[in-house]
Parts: C-alpha cells; sequence; structure tokens
C-alpha cells in the first residue's frame, strides 16, 4: 500500500476540492476555503498544494472551456482521484480510531 | 478588455516571465479572476495591490522555469567531472602536481606575508604620509654619521614662528627597565617610551582609558598599553596605581591605551612623561651637540616643503653648534619620511626597539619566493607535457566525435585549474597553520589576519589566474593538438622537436635554480660556521659577564665572588673585547680638531684582562693597574700621562714605525685631552664583529670605569649551580637590581644574529626548491621509462646489461643537470660574492665548494631517478614486450 503523507493544508484543499464536486479551480477552492475554514490564505498556497497533490496523485486536473471572464483564460479544473477518495478516508479511519481511544470520550463523540 | 490594462503593468511581466508556461495560463486566469472581484468588493488600489502580492507570493521553486543550462555551462560540468574523474584514476602524477604546487603557492604566501608586513611599517597611522623624523647628522671630511636621534632644544627650537609644522613630538626609548610593582613583584621591563604630548598628535594612539595630555604633562605620569596594565595590576583598574622605576622613581598610572599594532618602529610598552626636569633631560635642555637615542618627529602641514624645514634647522644648527665650537665634525639634520624608517639601515640599524630592514633582503625573498613559484609551475607544464602522450587515444576520440580544439584546450585549461584550486586551498590552509612557525623563526609578529585582508587574497587570486595560464597552456594546446589519425593508432609518440626542447630546457632552468641555491646555501653555511668557529685572538669560552649598577661596591662584590668555587679567574673592566661597553673615540698626535685624526676604540681595565681573555704581547708590557699612578686626581689633568697598550692596528694608522719604535711614543685621545704613552703593543683580534675590519685599540688603567664583571668559569664545574652563586653574591652586593649577565660566545652570536635567521629560512626555501625540482624529474624519469618500455625489452633481449640500460636511461637526466650546473653555479657564486663582501672577514670560495654542491647535486638525481630506472633495467623484457 502506498503511504504518502498528507499535510494538514492539503489534507483540507483535498477535502474542499471532493466538496465541490468537479467544480474545483485555483479562486473557488480558495474562496471555499475561506469560508469553510474562516482562514484567510494566499492564492499562491493553494496553487502550490493543487500542483503537490496532482503530483501525487490525489488529485487531476482538465482544461474548462475558456470564457470572457478572467481575461479569456481557461480554468483548470481539479477533481478527487481514486487514491485521493482512499487517502482522505484512511486519514479518517485514524483519526477515529485515535479518538475512540482517548479515555472517557469513546462512543459518545459525535462528529458533527 | 478593459481590466487588463489596470492590473500593474510590470507584475504581470515578471509573472510571465518567471512562470512556467503550463501553468502560466491557470495562475493567470485565477490572479485576473480575483482582481476583477476585488475591483469590485473593495476597490481599485487594493486590487492592484494584491494583484502585485499575489505575483511576488507565486513566484516559487515550484512555479519558475527550468533554468536550461547553456551549452558550455553543461560542458564545463561535464570536464569538471572528467577532471576529477582523470585525478582519481591518475592519482601518482596528480599527487606530484598537487605537492609541487602546494609547496610553491605557500612559500610565495608566506614570503608574500612577509615582505608585506615589513612594508607596511606605520602606514596605519593617519598622518602617515606628512610624518618626518628629525635625524641627527655628524659630518666630517664629506663622511656622514646619520643617528635617529635629536638634541634636546631642537624641538623647543621648532614649536615657534614655523606655521608650516603641525606638530612636534619627541620621544625617547628606553633600555630594560627596573620595574618594582611591590617588592616581591620586580622585574625589567622592556619598550618603555619616554613621550612629551606632542607624540600623541604625532602618532595614532589610541586612548581607552584616563586623560592621556593631561598624563604627560604632569612629571612621573605614564600611559600604560593594555597589555602592559594587565601584566603590572592584574584586573584592577590601573588609574591611579604606582609602580617604582628603577628603584626610586614612584610613577602614577594616568591613562591606558591600547597596545599598538605589530608594524610599528615604535613599539612602546608604555609612554613615560618626558620630563625635562629629569636629572639626565635636564641636563641636555641646551646641549646642541648630544643626541642620545631621543627622536625627534614633525608632523607637517599638507603641502609642506621638508627642504625649507631642513635649511631652518640647519640654521638653528649653525647658530648654536656649529659656530661656537670650531670642530672639523659638523652637525645638522635631516628629516627622514616615516615610510623610509624602517627600510633604511643606514641610520644607525633604524631605531632602537625595532631594527630597520634592508630592501635587499626583501628582494631577495621576493625572488626566492617567484622562483620556488616558477620551479612548481615548470614542474606542471613538465608533467602535463609527458603525461600528454597517455592521451593521445582520449583526444583523438573527441576530436573524431566533433570535439574542436579550443574546446579541447578549454577542456585541459579546467584541469589545471581545478589542480591549481586545489593546491591554493591546502597553501592556504598550510599557511595559516605554518605563520606561527615562521613567526618564531624569523621572530616577527605577522598577524595571522593580515592573510585575509582584500588586497592580499585579490592579489593571490590574480596570482594564481597568471600561474594557472602560464603553467596550463602550452600542455593543454600540445595535448590539443594530437591529430585523430596518429592518435588512435597503437603507438603514437611525440617527435615534436619543439616541446623536447621544451622541457629540457625546462629541467634545466629549475636545476639551474636549484643547484644555484645550492651552492649558495652551502657557502652561506660556510659562512655562518666561520663566524662561530673563526679565531677571533681572544679567549670567548666560558667568560660571562655583567655590569654592577655602583662602583662602591666593588669590593664587596669581590670579595664576595672569591667565595665561590668554580670561578677561575674574574676581573673589573670596561667592556669584554666583545661587547657594547667599549669606548670609540678619536686620536691624533698633536690635535683633536686636526681633520686627519683617526678614530680608536678604548678599553679600561688592570693587567688581569691579559690573562683573562689571552691576549698576546708583541712588544713592552701590559697596562698595570699601578699605572693609575699616573691619572691621579692629584696631578692637573695636563700632566696625567695614562699608559696604554695598543694593537698593531693602532701602530699601523697612526704611523707609529715599527712595534719597538712605538714603544713610549704619545699621543692625544678625546678622553680627558689624555695625551696618552704606549706602553706595549699587542696582537689585532676582532673586538667587533666579523662584518668590520679591526679598528684600532688602546687599553688603558681607568679604574672609574671598571663597572663589568667578567668571569672565567672552570672546566667541568656543576654550572646551573655556579651560577646560582654567582647570583646570590650580586644579590648580596646589589640587593635592590636584578641579575642580568651574558656569555661571551653568546654574544659574538649576537652580532651574526640576523644572518642567521636569514639562513635558516633560506636553507628552508632551498630545500623546498630542491624538493620541487626532485618531484619533476622522478616524475619526468616515470614517463620516459614507461615510453621506453619496449626499447629497453629489445635492448635486453639482444643481450644489453642492466648497467648499460641504467646508464642509457639515466645518462639524458645527467647531462641536463650538468648542464645546470654550469649554468646555476656561476650565477649563485655571483651572487654570493655580493653578500660575503658585507663582511670584512670572509670564507674563501674554493673549488671544494664546488665540487662539494656538485656532488652533493649528482646524488640527489641519482637517487632520484634512480628507482624507475632500476626497476626499468631489471624488467622482464618479456612483460615490457607484451605491454601495449
Amino acid at each position: 500500500m502506498q503511504r504518502t503523507y498528507l499535510g494538514e493544508f492539503e489534507e483540507l484543499v483535498l477535502l474542499i476540492v471532493a466538496v465541490l464536486n468537479g467544480e474545483a479551480y485555483g479562486v473557488g477552492v480558495m474562496e471555499e476555503f475561506e469560508n469553510q475554514t474562516g482562514r484567510s490564505v494566499n492564492i499562491s498556497a493553494i496553487h502550490a498544494a493543487l500542483r503537490r497533490l496532482e503530483s501525487k496523485g490525489f488529485v487531476s486536473s482538465r482544461w474548462s472551456e475558456a470564457t470572457k471572464q478572467r481575461g479569456g483564460r481557461r480554468k483548470r479544473m481539479f477533481t478527487v482521484s481514486q487514491s485521493g477518495i482512499h487517502a482522505l478516508s484512511q486519514v479518517k479511519e485514524t483519526r477515529n480510531k485515535l479518538w475512540g481511544q482517548i479515555p472517557g470520550m469513546a462512543g459518545n463523540v459525535s462528529f458533527s | 478588455m478593459k481590466q487588463k490594462n489596470q492590473v500593474p503593468g510590470w507584475a504581470e511581466k515578471f509573472l510571465s516571465w518567471y512562470c512556467r508556461p503550463e501553468i502560466l495560463e491557470e495562475i493567470q486566469g485565477d490572479l485576473y479572476e480575483l482582481f476583477d472581484k476585488r475591483v469590485q468588493n473593495k476597490g481599485f488600489s487594493f486590487a492592484r495591490r494584491r494583484f502585485a502580492w499575489d505575483v511576488l507570493r507565486s513566484f516559487r521553486l515550484s512555479t519558475i522555469k527550468h533554468i536550461q543550462l547553456p551549452t558550455n555551462l553543461a560542458m564545463f560540468s561535464h570536464n569538471l567531472r572528467f577532471a576529477f574523474r582523470r585525478f582519481k584514476r591518475q592519482k601518482l602524477n596528480t599527487g606530484l602536481h598537487l605537492v609541487g604546487l602546494t609547496i610553491g603557492i605557500t612559500v610565495c604566501l608566506l614570503i608574500g606575508l612577509f615582505i608585506k608586513h615589513e612594508l607596511s611599517y606605520d602606514t596605519y597611522h593617519t598622518k602617515a604620509k606628512r610624518i618626518y623624523r628629525v635625524n641627527q647628522v655628524w659630518e666630517e671630511n664629506g663622511e656622514k654619521e646619520i643617528y635617529y636621534g635629536a638634541p634636546t632644544p631642537l624641538a623647543d627650537a621648532l614649536k615657534e614662528g614655523r606655521p608650516d609644522i603641525d606638530a612636534i613630538g619627541v620621544a625617547y626609548p628606553q633600555n630594560e627597565k627596573l620595574i618594582e610593582i611591590t617588592p616581591r613583584n620586580k622585574f625589567l621591563q622592556s619598550n618603555i617610551v619616554l613621550a612629551d604630548t606632542g607624540l600623541l598628535n604625532v602618532f595614532d594612539f589610541t586612548i581607552i582609558q584616563g586623560d592621556a595630555k593631561k598624563t604627560l604633562l604632569e612629571p612621573n605620569h605614564a600611559i600604560l598599553t593594555r597589555s602592559t596594565a594587565e601584566k603590572f595590576f592584574g584586573l584592577q583598574d590601573p588609574i591611579g596605581k604606582t609602580f617604582l622605576y628603577k628603584e626610586d622613581k614612584l610613577i602614577t598610572v594616568g591613562a591606558v591605551m591600547e597596545d599598538p599594532p605589530t608594524n610599528t618602529h615604535l613599539p612602546a610598552s608604555m609612554l613615560m612623561t618626558f620630563s625635562t626636569q629629569d636629572g639626565f633631560i635636564a641636563n641636555t635642555l641646551n646641549n646642541w651637540g648630544l643626541t642620545y637615542g631621543a627622536s625627534t618627529y614633525l608632523v607637517l602641514k599638507e603641502g609642506a616643503d621638508p627642504a625649507s624645514i631642513q635649511a631652518a634647522i640647519r640654521e638653528l644648527y649653525d647658530t648654536h653648534l656649529n659656530a661656537p665650537y670650531e670642530d672639523p665634525e659638523i652637525g645638522y639634520a635631516e628629516l627622514q619620511t616615516l615610510a623610509d624608517i624602517h627600510t633604511n639601515v643606514a641610520i644607525d640599524g633604524g631605531g632602537k626597539l625595532v631594527k630597520a630592514i634592508t630592501p635587499s633582503v626583501l628582494w631577495f625573498f621576493g625572488g626566492i619566493s617567484i622562483g620556488v613559484l616558477l620551479l612548481a609551475c615548470f614542474n606542471f607544464i613538465n608533467l602535463s607535457t609527458a603525461q600528454a602522450i597517455t592521451r593521445t587515444k582520449e583526444v583523438g576520440v573527441r576530436k573524431v566525435i566533433g570535439a574542436g580544439r579550443s574546446q579541447l584546450i578549454n577542456q585541459f585549461l579546467l584541469e589545471a585549474f581545478v589542480l591549481i584550486g586545489i593546491s591554493a586551498v591546502t597553501a592556504l590552509l598550510l599557511t595559516h597553520f605554518l605563520l606561527p612557525e615562521v613567526n618564531s623563526l624569523i621572530k616577527k609578529d605577522i598577524a595571522i589576519s593580515s592573510m585575509y585582508q582584500a588586497d592580499f587574497i585579490g592579489l593571490t587570486i590574480l596570482c594564481l589566474i597568471v600561474i594557472g595560464l602560464f603553467s596550463g597552456w602550452y600542455p593543454a594546446w600540445l595535448t590539443a593538438k594530437i591529430q585523430p589519425a596518429t592518435a588512435v593508432k597503437a603507438s603514437y609518440s611525440f617527435s615534436d622537436n619543439l616541446s623536447n626542447w621544451l622541457r629540457k630546457g625546462l629541467v634545466v632552468a629549475q636545476f639551474s635554480l636549484s643547484a644555484g641555491l645550492l651552492l649558495a646555501m652551502i657557502i652561506m653555511s660556510r659562512q655562518m660556521k666561520y663566524f662561530h668557529e673563526a679565531n677571533l685572538g681572544f679567549d670567548k669560552e666560558n667568560i660571562l659577564s655583567f655590569q654592577i649598577p655602583d662602583l662602591e661596591k666593588k669590593d664587596l662584590m669581590e670579595a664576595e665572588l672569591a667565595k665561590i668555587a668554580g670561578i677561575q679567574q674574574s676581573i673589573f673592566s670596561l667592556g669584554s673585547p666583545a661587547g657594547d661597553n667599549t669606548w670609540t673615540t678619536v686620536m691624533h698626535q698633536t690635535s683633536l680638531n686636526d681633520p686627519e685624526r683617526k678614530n680608536v676604540r678604548t678599553i679600561w681595565a688592570d693587567q688581569r684582562y691579559q690573562e683573562m681573555f689571552g691576549l698576546e704581547v708583541l712588544a713592552g708590557r701590559f697596562i698595570n693597574i699601578s699605572d693609575t699612578s699616573f691619572i691621579s686626581s692629584t696631578i692637573p689633568e695636563e700632566e696625567q700621562i695614562p699608559k696604554v697598550v695598543v694593537n698593531e692596528t693602532l701602530v699601523k694608522e697612526m704611523g707609529l714605525g715599527t712595534l719597538e719604535e712605538a714603544l713610549g711614543k704619545r699621543f692625544l685621545v678625546g678622553i680627558n685631552n689624555w695625551k696618552v704613552e704606549v706602553v706595549g703593543v699587542m696582537r689585532d683580534f676582532n673586538i667587533s664583529s666579523l662584518h668590520d675590519e679591526i679598528m684600532p685599540l688602546a687599553i688603558g688603567v681607568y679604574p672609574k670605569q671598571h663597572k663589568e664583571v667578567s668571569i672565567k668559569l672552570a672546566k667541568n664545574i656543576d654550572l646551573p649551580a655556579t651560577l646560582k652563586n654567582i647570583e646570590a653574591a650580586y644579590t648580596t652586593a646589589f640587593p635592590k637590581s636584578i641579575f642580568q649577565f651574558d656569555f661571551l660566545d653568546d654574544k659574538i652570536e649576537r652580532y651574526y644574529e640576523s644572518e642567521s635567521r636569514l639562513f635558516s629560512l633560506f636553507r628552508i626555501f632551498s630545500w623546498l626548491a630542491m624538493l620541487i625540482s626532485c618531484l619533476g624529474l622522478w616524475g619526468l624519469a616515470t614517463f620516459a621509462t614507461i615510453q621506453r618500455t619496449k626499447e629497453i625489452g629489445i635492448r635486453k633481449v639482444l643481450g644489453a646489461s642492466s648497467s648499460m640500460l641504467v646508464g642509457l636511461l639515466s645518462k639524458d637526466f645527467f647531462v641536463m643537470v650538468g648542464v645546470s650546473f654550469l649554468l646555476g653555479a656561476p650565477i649563485a657564486w655571483y651572487g654570493m660574492q655580493g653578500w660575503l663582501q658585507n663582511f670584512a672577514y670572509q670564507i674563501p670560495v674554493s673549488w671544494t665548494i664546488f665540487a662539494f654542491s656538485a656532488i652533493s647535486i649528482l646524488l640527489i638525481v641519482s637517487t632520484t631517478i634512480g628507482y624507475q630506472t632500476l626497476k626499468a633495467a631489471l624488467s622482464d623484457p618479456v612483460k615490457a614486450l607484451r605491454y601495449e
């Protein structure tokens, strides 16, 4: 099994790409990130994270059609790949397992 | 679109410049989108600022274009890798290159630092360019004697009415003086300088504590240097502390200054008030004819003319000295620039605390360093060209693939530079660690930091580049010249006459230099040996001497010494034959002001002096203590007739006739206007160093001046115990003073200190030069034998004996070395004649010295090439012929 390290920021970005479900591109991810976490982030950091995720094989990308917005530039649209989903679920599993082992908290922890 | 013009243009351009094309569109798009949104939400300027910020933030390793190495850079890294591979494979050859170059560069660096240090003396003073020292000149019959001192009244006389002088300072360096901090803590302190306040305006002294000017205005005050303060008072605050100077003077510390740098002719350990009220100095106040070691320094105004000041000083001398005293000797002064002080030995050695250095010594060492470096370069050229033969195939293949000649030259030059670079770094490290050793060898204090100054590093790098081009270019050119068609053939040899001759020429040049240095070294060492072993004409073994501070205790001293076993004899006199305590004065038959007057050395002693030093009387008698009756103070001075015994030289110079005729003759000497009478003539002996001819000498009795004790020790005694006893005797007689003595032969040795230091350095460098030459020769011999492997094999098969083969292989080298010797030896001989001219007494340079050096060279060369040639000659011919 391939174990690739997923950083905290990368994990969040990957989750957001998954949430956006095929509509993820640089600015979109950034805005969603800021909405969901309340943290402000620079676009360059999002770009870097996306490129890292792509090189790890967790996301794949394709070009959108060119529109009149964005100075006629195309968007690069990202979707979570199979191994990306696998990585996310693995991280979640590990977390759950660890939460379950915290004494006095087992069983009645909800992730809402 | 409209908004496109609204983003900051530079940021956009910068983005498209650095960003990788495959992701440019994405980033640009996102940034534009954000820009649009921000324009709407937060306004224009905010959006523009953020756009620029985002562009800058996006400049990351992952977004920038891959740097495409230019082709030549790619070749460079390839060549570099190739060079290192080659070095690894050819360890011996690389080692020879590296060792030779490293030695050469190290020698150069060390000598360079030495020269730099010597030339940097006193350059650090802010007014350095305008500072002059006033030197006293005594001129008689056109002969000038110059001293670094000036009479006391001069400074005061110049202080008024000279608008062209900015500052005047007086410095009076002292001999070692007794310092007493507490009765238990007494020692001799060197480099004490008496100074007036003016000196603070002349030189740069960094005061760190206290008021320097106020200190030097008060009598019996001193400014200590930081290290002196620490030595005296440890970590306590030195200001206001006191110590005893010369047993009885209480000195108060008024200020503290930084230690002066090592490159000054005035390395004071403390500045003490130059008080005109002090006994000795007070007596000099109006004396224009007395120079005693206090130097006067002037700072001239910008653009002032030293000549006009010199003329003004001359006038002062004429009024105060030359006119009132009608002496054939006239006095005046010359101004010497500060920069000249450390390199002008003519002025009485340059100074009291630091002796000047002859520029020829600097040239000499500069020459040696360049010589050694040249040797290393020649080595490099020789080894590389000899080696070119092993690279024929490589060059051939490279050429076939399409390498151009200049590319190949670049490649080989690069190899040279890499080797030189490695050697240079090693040499720098070596220099760093060897410098303290060299310092202690030549008794200098060259700071390591001066190695890391920009000018020195810059010069070094420049030199390295020159060396690289000089020694790398020809081998590179030669190797690159190899024709591919011939190169890939199995056997290829250089039938190139030029390179053959060049190689031989370089070997000859190397060995000429080495042979020259060897010969010079042998001549030098013989002369040095002669210094130590020459018969000076008097006994110098087992004799020690010291001064006594107080003549009244002489009898006590004598009585105490008489108790000590192990003392063969002890006497009192003005000074031993080789010492600085003898007096030099003038003599003439009728008038001391006669221009024909001669110089004469005088020693005051009694009859025991003859026995002590084994002097030989040729006519008449030696002086006797009873001769004092002729100079008893009850007799008026004009009627006193001091009896003297003179040497042969005096008889000759004064024209006293034969030795017998000289007896009873009288002449005037410049001491108490005495007309002395000759009672005996002794054989000449060398009273000073062998640099000088024997001077006229007269020995008489003058008990007032018998201040030096000379002690002859018996043989086979317990030396430390005896010395301890002598010290105890001294302390009994002079409890306040510190016992300090010298052995006579040590004193004599000190005359040749500068020569022996020079020689010890020279010896090291000569051996290094020889080593480099031998390394090269060894390398060449190795290649030559490899190249001739087949020839040797065939000769052997055909019946040549091993000894014939050794002869065959080494003949070339011996011829070359022979030619070198014939070239190098005469040049060295000529040069050494010049050096020997420094000494009145020289060794004869006979043919044995030449023979000795020739044989040494032959031995060195045979050892160097012997192993290789023997190996080749003894090798199995079958293997040799199979060698491909």
